[in-house]
């Protein structure tokens, strides 16, 4: 019989699955900045560190770049390293580490290693941190072949998917929306894991099919809701995985619905949702399209500092429910 | 790049409107949001602003053109733009291609004019869905009028296009049958004493040769409303059933919320009867649900409708328009006074909205601000009745001792016989009238 599950916020999730982890296989550490005493930027470590001891709960210097590649050298040596970037943002500083050699040393060394080192973003906006420290870069590393790109919505998930992240045997980026930290959910007790290669209908419809990821999952299912109150009846596709893409999955549902809308905050030019519909115009759902792709992403700007600016430029719940209305209605 | 300028859609049922007139001329500089022309649709005329802001170029729609929704009628180009005259890009272009076999319908003709008027065709805009779908059946997109955004075909279209041959092939085998049959002479007399509505028309008359005369053009509104009412007029057996109803009560308690009303320091407004009637109406709708009903396509069956819209005639200097009041059994009087007192001024000014005059399930007329003692109103068909009031006078009324002045108001009751009896009619007429008699019966 399955225990049942107890309601812990996506931090408590995320600690929850690290500490199984770190109990189950000796190999299993974690590297980041002031992720230690301090319990980390977003206090996701917690008190991990004094459950586990400084040797495996390891605060690093200031330098990415540096903490990265020691991950990445201890994951080729038959470790298991969880690096965390205290922001996404500052992932830039390490791109050698995990664009140039986590990612291909499988492939430049015929197979003979691989990199199981997994490494935690805490993205997004609407923290008040301004342009430096808020942005959505799911697409950037989802563009390299070799990485995992994942985000999960959900406490449940966000433990699963981080506990089979640290399973995998190659690199793995997951995505921690920072406004998510403290939603709350159901999550089983133990080890279990979720797929890293599935997306997840989380509200079946009929009138138009919308694909979003993370918080704007979030926002997207509340957006459904007010939706249906006016007749609009819409089918909600949680990507979890931005790669793989489970592109079966949304064209699944485009030839049901006949219409698609893509809802990301990473900006809007370039973005997740460009691959998602070029990808659906390719396919055979094609032919089952009733009105343009839509795309609603991010603004194309820095992230402004200024509130109110600051929420305009990310999809919040209103757009999407225009945006879909008019998209369900024929009005696009 | 040039903006294409299109017929729009500005009603959800509309598939197309009439062309009435341009306020800027091909080669005018035009800017955006500034009205540009005026469509008509069977219910409203409405005008349309400027897209962009340029030059006005390649404009193919004429006043009386019937144009689908989404036609492009005219472009606006960059003032800098080179404008090679009739040879102007065109994105929805389609209905140049030959007629069907079937021959084409005057309207497909006529929008075939504008558009080989427009420049050469190039591309259709279509859904995916509709491409996949008409070749799966073998039909020519090119000859489809699309109802999507700027003429879009969409599946749907195709659907409608498709069973639209089949009914036409279906006919043209029924005819082809019909022809070689020899007709007997007798056989057409006993054929004929049906008889039918095929009137006669009313001659045409010089009236110049007896005198002077003027020409007064008819109002817009005029325009679209009189097809819409001869329609009524010879389609539905109309029968009028008049009755009286006692609103010495009512009235008295109509000044006092009028009192009240115009007291209102915040946004004064005024309670007239209607307000009441509409009241009064609904609880007598809602208890012959039949008089909020709708007659089916092929007439063997009554939509009841569950909802009691009430549609207001009001009376503007360019004519008679139906506004009509939404979920009337939802709202208390002061609540339909202010509405009728808001959508009664927005139609004085000509701006009413389309769904603003569409969806009533019964209409009210009233006269009773100018006088006269009946009239029969003509239903707004597909109503089935309609309430004609005219003005109220204080008469003698025997109470069983003596005759006492009550304020008595007529009551008119057009109906549609083939939905309604008249037994009927008489039973709505006297509830409705002992409503107004004690509006305290509205609260049962």
């Amino acid at each position: 019989m399955v225990a049942p599950a107890r309601i812990l916020s996506f931090a408590e999730a995320i600690r929850e699955a690290m500490a199984i982890a770190m109990d189950a296989d000796e190999h299993v550490f974690l590297m980041g900045e002031d992720i230690g005493v301090y319990g980390g930027a977003f206090q996701v470590t917690g008190d991990l560190v004094h459950r586990y001891g400084e040797e495996r709960v390891m605060d690093t210097p200031i330098s990415e770049l540096g903490g990265a590649g020691v991950a990445v050298g201890a994951a080729l040596n038959g470790m298991r390293p969880i690096y965390e970037f205290q922001f996404s943002d500052f992932a830039m500083l390490a791109t050698e580490q995990i664009v140039n050699q986590a990612a291909k040393l499988r492939f430049m060394l015929g197979g003979a290693v691989s990199v199981p080192v997994v490494f935690r973003m805490p993205s997004g906006s609407g923290t008040g941190a301004a342009a430096q420290h808020s942005q959505s870069l799911q697409a950037w590393f989802a563009h390299i072949p070799g990485l995992k790109v994942i985000e999960p919505t959900t406490p449940r998930e966000a433990k699963g998917m981080l506990l089979a992240a640290i399973a995998d045997p190659d690199p793995v980026m997951i995505f921690e929306h920072k406004l998510l930290y403290k939603t709350k959910g159901p999550v089983p007790e133990g080890y279990y894991t979720v797929p890293l290669n599935k997306a997840a209908v989380v509200r079946p419809g009929a009138d138009l099919t919308i694909v979003a990821s993370g918080l704007m999952t979030v926002r997207t299912l509340e957006a459904a809701a007010t939706l249906e109150q006016s007749g609009v009846d819409a089918e909600v596709i949680d990507l979890r995985s931005l790669r793989p893409l489970d592109i079966g999955a949304i064209c699944e549902s485009v030839k049901k619905t006949s219409r698609l809308m893509c809802v990301y905050e990473g900006v809007k030019t370039m973005g997740i949702g460009a691959e998602i519909s070029s990808a659906v115009a390719e396919s055979e759902a094609f032919d089952f399209l009733e009105a343009p792709i839509i795309r609603l992403g991010g603004a194309d700007a820095p992230i402004p500092y200024s509130p109110i600016l600051e929420k305009a430029s990310a999809p919040q719940v209103a757009d999407i429910v225009e945006a879909a209305r008019k998209l369900a209605t024929g009005a696009v | 790049m040039a903006v294409e300028v299109i017929l729009p859609r500005v009603d959800m049922d509309m598939t197309t409107g009439k062309f009435t007139r341009w306020f800027k001329n091909e080669g005018d500089a035009v800017d955006r949001g500034a009205t540009l022309f005026e469509i008509e649709t069977d219910k409203a005329a409405m005008e349309i602003d400027a897209p962009a802001s340029g030059v006005l170029r390649g404009v193919s729609a004429k006043p009386g053109d019937e144009l689908p929704v989404g036609s492009v009628i005219a472009w606006i180009y960059a003032p800098d733009e080179p404008y090679a005259g009739a040879a102007a890009p065109v994105a929805r272009p389609s209905l140049a291609t030959p007629a069907p076999a079937g021959g084409a319908t005057s309207e497909q003709r006529r929008v075939e004019s504008v558009a080989e008027a427009a420049s050469p065709p190039r591309g259709v805009r279509a859904t995916p869905q509709a491409r996949a779908k008409a070749r799966e059946s073998g039909i020519d997109i090119a000859a489809i009028n699309g109802s999507g955004p700027r003429g879009r075909v969409q599946v749907g279209d195709v659907v409608a296009r498709a069973t639209t041959i089949a009914a036409e092939q279906g006919e043209r085998i029924a005819q082809g049958a019909g022809e070689s049959r020899p007709v007997a002479i007798g056989e057409a007399k006993a054929a004929f004493t049906g008889g039918g509505a095929a009137a006669p028309e009313i001659p045409a008359v010089d009236f110049a040769k007896f005198g002077p005369v003027e020409i007064m053009a008819l109002s817009r509104i005029k325009r679209i409303s009189g097809p819409r009412l001869h329609a009524a007029w010879v389609n539905i057996p109309h029968v009028t059933h008049c009755d009286e109803a006692d609103i010495t009560d009512l009235d008295a308690f109509r000044k006092q919320l009028d009192d009240e009303a115009k007291a209102d320091k915040k946004a004064p407004y005024r309670v007239s009867l209607l307000p009441l009637l509409m009241k009064a109406s609904v609880t007598t709708l809602k208890e012959f649900p039949t008089f909020n009903a709708a007659l089916a396509q092929g007439g063997d069956a009554l939509i009841l409708r569950r909802y009691w819209n009430i549609g207001v005639a009001v009376d503007t200097a360019e004519g008679l328009v139906v506004a009509v009041v939404k979920d009337a059994d939802e709202k208390g009087v002061i609540e339909l006074a202010r509405e009728l007192g808001a959508l009664s001024a927005k139609a004085r000014e000509g701006k009413l909205l389309p769904s603003e005059m569409q969806g009533a399930t019964f209409t009210i007329s009233s006269l009773g601000g100018i006088g006269g003692t009946a009239f029969t109103p003509i239903i707004n068909a597909p109503e089935v009745a309609i309430l004609g009031v005219v003005r109220s006078k204080t008469a003698p009324v025997w109470d069983g001792a003596a005759f006492r002045p009550r304020l008595m108001l007529p009551l008119c009751l057009s109906y549609d016989h083939r939905a309604i009896d008249g037994a009927a009619a008489a039973r709505f007429c006297r509830h409705l009238a002992q409503t107004l008699a004690d509006m305290r019966r509205a609260l049962l």
